[in-house]
């Protein structure tokens, strides 16, 4: 027998499964064939190049669209007077300029029909440093600080589920930060249950304990960090060529095509290597290469070998 | 809700502008004058409509000023998933530009009526604005339901608005109208009012009828549009 509280964390949230979705006026699927579970808790990040299908999963997750075909949809009941079950950050247009900081609160609070008590509302200021500017305008706030607000105001709704859309995008390095260290601290308080759709490759290894791969309205792998990384080894060997992909056969020719992509950047081919090369003196002796650097292996490099390696496969 | 979508629309000092000096100037003195040039004298009953027609045509512009802001940006999104329907929102929202557009009216009455030495029976003008206020709402929500149905929604809106100004008898009464236009006029909702302020013992009871009819309609084409924005993933998918 399975213990309740074991029970409950394994219960999942969400579930779907042979979800499509295919805008009018489209010939292709935004999506295809989504299966997708989410457990309570956990924080999911969803990646994919522009036009994956992202934005159209966030929107069915959200109850913002009804899939044009699904064998099994389970989402979160519609947010009511009761409860706020899910929360969606989007970016800071959000919030509504002509009000204070405190007011935007507040009205996000009566537009989901939630209380909070004054002391609630500042102790959650207070955590984003935006305490001593309550009384100021939203307009006269950065985009970060707009962007804080925005997350404590949605989290201020007590969601199970907390969406959010590309949340560090037009924001600088420290900003970025600072958001990712709010979502990280503020997930673990309020456990809530997280997917952050994201570009940023590095924030999304960092936050999220599990990882969602979309291409071509696809999900190309769906699985732990852990083990994603398990799957990939340590290592990845990236090397530059300036020549064209022909001229590479001599370094390809023995090995697998699954270990490694070529692609092109800045007018020079580069080969990412996802395996143990047991013979690298051949590349990293070689006077043909312009640079050759072994290193720890990054989502990004990740991102970029089920993207390259899907191009041809996925129609 | 109410308290802070009033708040933030008279902290817009554009606001301000139109409600003290585009409403009372631009849009109310060129016909007096043009009507005084043809009379020699200032009429109260086209002031008073003057001044509900601005009304009118300022707030429902603010309303669709808003609602465009709203539904161009996450914040339709955020309303979408909330406890609160679109159609509670945009009564709050009309409520709140009706509250702030009012008392302008009132204002600009007050002053034109000691200016031009006018007799304007304030408690009459009190029920006429009343009615204005019932059109504003009216309007909103059809205006709601064509503009999630619309794209490039405010072009049209303009040469509709524009439509009303020349049918609904704000300048001349709509019996010199021919008999089809005249038909056409009485369809909308501010005619109704401008053919009370010119002669009260109008019956317009059964108008209301028709009022109810279109806040029916207006509700069932929002609830349509919704479930077509679910559907489609927005509002002209």
């Amino acid at each position: 027998m399975i213990p309740w509280r074991l029970k409950e964390s394994i219960v999942s949230l969400i579930s779907m499964k042979n979800v499509c979705q295919k805008y009018k006026g489209n010939d292709f699927f935004s999506l295809k064939n989504i299966d997708l579970e989410i457990s309570k808790g956990e924080i999911l990040g969803l990646i994919g190049p522009n036009g994956a299908g992202k934005t159209t999963l966030i929107k069915i997750l959200s109850g913002l669209l009804v899939p044009t075909s699904y064998d099994e949809l389970k989402l979160l009941k519609k947010n009511d007077k009761k409860n706020t079950r899910v929360g969606l950050i989007l970016n800071s247009n959000q919030l509504y300029d002509e009000l204070t900081v405190l007011e935007n609160i507040k009205f996000s609070l009566s537009l989901f029909k939630q209380k909070r008590t004054m002391d609630e509302i500042d102790s959650m200021l207070k955590l984003v440093d935006l305490y001593d500017r309550k009384s100021k305008l939203v307009r006269t706030l950065s985009t970060g600080m707009k962007q804080k607000l925005n997350i404590i105001k949605t989290m201020m709704l007590n969601v199970e589920l907390l969406i959010l859309d590309e949340p560090t995008s037009g924001l600088d390095p420290i900003s970025k930060v600072e958001i990712n260290n709010l979502l990280s601290e503020l997930s673990q308080k309020f456990k809530v249950t997280v997917i952050i759709s994201s570009h940023v490759m590095n924030e999304v290894e960092r936050l999220c304990s599990r990882v969602v791969f979309l291409n071509k309205g696809m999900i190309i792998e769906n699985c732990s960090m852990g083990d994603l990384f398990d799957k990939f080894g340590k290592k990845i060997y990236e090397i530059h060529f300036p020549c064209e992909d022909g001229k590479l056969k001599p370094f390809t020719e023995n090995m697998n095509p699954e270990d490694y992509i070529v692609f092109h950047q800045n007018n020079s081919t580069v080969m990412m290597i996802f395996h143990e090369l047991s013979d690298f003196k051949k590349f990293s002796s070689n006077d043909f290469i312009e640079s050759f650097q072994e290193r720890r292996i990054q989502l990004e490099d990740i991102f970029f070998y089920y993207i390259y390696k899907n191009k041809e496969s996925v129609v | 809700m109410f308290r802070l979508l009033f708040l933030s629309l008279a902290r817009n000092k554009w606001n301000l502008v139109k409600i003290f000096l585009l409403s009372p100037f631009n849009m109310i003195l060129p016909p007096l004058f043009i009507g005084m040039a043809i009379s020699g004298y200032v009429d109260e009953g086209t002031t008073l409509r003057l001044c509900l027609w601005s009304c009118f045509s300022f707030s429902i512009f603010e309303v669709v000023n808003r609602r465009m802001e709203t539904f161009n940006t996450e914040k339709i999104q955020d309303v979408m998933i909330s406890a609160t329907s679109l159609f509670s929102f945009s009564f709050f929202q009309t409520c709140a530009v009706n509250v702030l557009y009012i008392p302008s009216l009132f204002i600009t009455l007050f002053l034109y009526n000691i200016i031009f030495n006018l007799k304007i029976d304030f408690a009459f003008a009190c029920l006429c604005v009343f009615l204005v206020f019932i059109n504003n709402l009216l309007m909103s929500y059809i205006l709601l339901a064509v503009q999630m149905k619309t794209p490039n929604y405010f072009n049209r809106f303009n040469f509709l608005m524009d439509v009303i100004y020349a049918l609904c008898g704000v300048l001349y009464p709509i019996e010199i109208m021919p008999i089809f236009i005249k038909y056409i006029a009485r369809i909308l909702p501010i005619t109704n009012i401008m053919e009370f302020s010119y002669s009260p013992s109008v019956e317009i009871t059964h108008r209301f009828v028709m009022w109810v009819g279109f806040f029916v309609l207006s509700f069932l084409l929002v609830r349509s549009s919704k479930r077509k924005y679910l559907h489609s993933g927005g509002f002209y998918g």
